[in-house]
């Protein structure tokens, strides 16, 4: 399935690959949310949200942020019973859909280069939205750092390894 | 682009009345958006995308773990009553008890020095070499190989490996994005456990793959949260209401147009807050464990849904179609063909003459 109608090669590749990471259990859920995505997003045919690619100015920023926000709309739609494993491998996929018709449209010509500044830009967007902001993010890698270089709780996570706990 | 807006404001109105939830899923989170970020990395050949994405996964699966076991103090507690209190919008009586009583089987967990999600190929994925966990703890391995680190490049620059031994390939901790909640099994005997599968009409229970979860009629409608001790959904969209939810989108977006588009919370105007803290991370950490990550399969075998992937197919058909329809729009409209026929065009070059039989 993976793919299989998307032109752009590199792009069918990273959505395989974001595929690979959606646990099986929430396998379903993040068909769903993709599939009423695009529905949602093609929604008008031509005159619909993703045709209005076409009118961007930044075409790369809007195939991310529309990407969330659809996600977004769907989850409130949901009651925000969404998961996030499956919430947020749907959006990635979602904007690499966006960014495949924009390369279809001629838009944008999407390589290496533009899959790897649309990502950045995907997690510089959606952690911020999820309430995680930079300072957080800081907050919380220091915690771990701080675990990893205390040798007690780094013997108690190997005990874990071992199951001797 | 006025559509993007609108979904932007939206998104603002349900974030901010889900703030325990939020608060909750912080480390969730950044191990998911870390698993999809060394994916794309692995991909594309942006090793420096890989390894953001991988101390992502990794910070967000040690800390998930670090919370169930309760070495963040009262912030884990603090987030599992915020949930509850979310969830059954009232302060849960007594104490609320991180689940730390997972104890992990030698099964489920990759030995200390041994490869690391060894089931990952090479090509295309690449592998990660796991490295000793005392390794890491060997403050003074630590303190000599921070001597050749250079920082980790995310834009391209030239800085050295940053976690030399711990990265031999692109794609790093598909395990992360299982995180710390999968490091073990456990036994779910909470109140708010019992409260939570009865909540989603569980009848039994049993392990799938390391994770505790609750069925109904042999289909899984939750899973354990070690953090919160209580059986997360896994049914966020009913079949019944799939569509309805597409329209009921449809409608929000209709009912937020005109509403300025912004992003609460970011005060790294360009993002790069966030690439800081991992370039620090990786700079204190020049050998990265992985020890208490664990990964569970990501299998797909038998539990592909046919109906909603050959959906999925059909609309990717039909994206290409809308792409195909608006590039038509947008052709720039007729130019005469030189040379074309002009005046009556006789169809036949010499007229039949005579009867025809």
């Amino acid at each position: 399935m993976n793919g299989l109608i998307m032109q752009n090669t590199l792009l069918k590749q990273v959505e395989a690959e974001v595929e690979k990471k959606v646990r099986p259990i929430h396998r379903e859920a993040y068909l769903k949310i993709v599939v009423s995505g695009m529905k949602f997003a093609m929604d008008k045919g031509p005159q619909g949200i993703l045709a209005s690619l076409k009118q961007s100015k930044d075409p790369l920023t809007d195939c991310v942020k529309g990407a969330i926000s659809i996600v977004g709309l769907l989850r409130r739609a949901a009651n925000g019973k969404m998961p996030i494993g499956a919430m947020i491998p749907a959006a990635m996929t979602l904007m690499l859909q966006a960014l495949d018709f924009a390369d279809k449209m001629g838009l944008l010509k999407v390589r290496a280069a533009e899959i790897d500044k649309a990502t950045k830009l995907f997690v510089e967007t959606l952690l911020p939205l999820m309430n995680v902001p930079p300072e957080q993010v800081a907050q919380m890698t220091e915690q771990v750092h701080t675990i990893m270089r205390d040798p007690d709780k780094m013997q108690q996570i190997k005990e874990f390894q071992n199951g001797n706990t | 682009m006025p559509v993007v807006a609108v979904a932007v404001a939206t998104w603002q109105v349900a974030a901010a009345v889900e703030v325990g939830f939020a608060a909750l899923t912080a480390f969730q989170t950044l191990a998911v958006v870390g698993s999809v970020t060394s994916a794309v990395g692995a991909v594309t050949g942006n090793k420096d995308l890989s390894k953001a994405g991988m101390i992502m996964g990794a910070v967000g699966g040690v800390g998930n773990l670090a919370s169930s076991q309760g070495w963040l103090g009262e912030e884990a507690l603090a987030n599992s009553q915020a949930y509850n209190n979310a969830l059954f919008g009232k302060p849960v009586s007594g104490s609320v008890t991180p689940a730390n009583s997972v104890i992990p089987t030698s099964s489920q967990i990759v030995p200390p020095g041994s490869e690391f999600l060894p089931e990952v190929t090479a090509n295309g994925t690449g592998v990660i070499n796991s490295v000793p966990a005392t390794d890491v703890a060997s403050q003074a391995a630590t303190e000599a190989a921070k001597a050749n680190v250079a920082g980790l490049p995310l834009d391209g620059g030239s800085g050295g490996d940053v976690v030399s031994g711990a990265v031999t390939g692109g794609d790093v901790v598909s395990g992360a994005v299982t995180g710390g909640s999968n490091v073990a099994s456990q036994t779910a005997t909470s109140l708010e456990a019992t409260n939570s599968a009865a909540k989603l009409g569980a009848t039994s229970f049993e392990t799938q793959n390391g994770v505790e979860v609750a069925l109904k009629d042999g289909k899984v409608v939750g899973e354990f949260n070690k953090v919160t001790g209580i059986y997360d959904s896994v049914a966020p969209i009913s079949d019944k209401g799939f569509t309805n939810i597409v329209n009921t989108a449809t409608a929000d977006a209709k009912l937020a147009l005109g509403k300025p588009m912004s992003i609460p919370g970011v005060t790294s105007p360009d993002g790069t807050g966030y690439w800081d803290s991992f370039k620090a991370f990786s700079k204190a950490n020049p050998t990265i464990a992985y020890a208490g990550l664990t990964t569970i399969g990501t299998t797909m075998a038998g539990l592909f849904d046919q109906t909603k992937a050959a959906q999925k197919q059909q609309l990717e058909a039909q994206a290409a179609l809308t792409a195909q329809q608006v590039a038509n729009i947008n052709r720039p409209i007729g130019t005469a063909t030189p040379g074309a026929p002009r005046g009556p065009v006789s169809l036949l070059n010499s007229p039949v003459t005579g009867r025809v039989a």
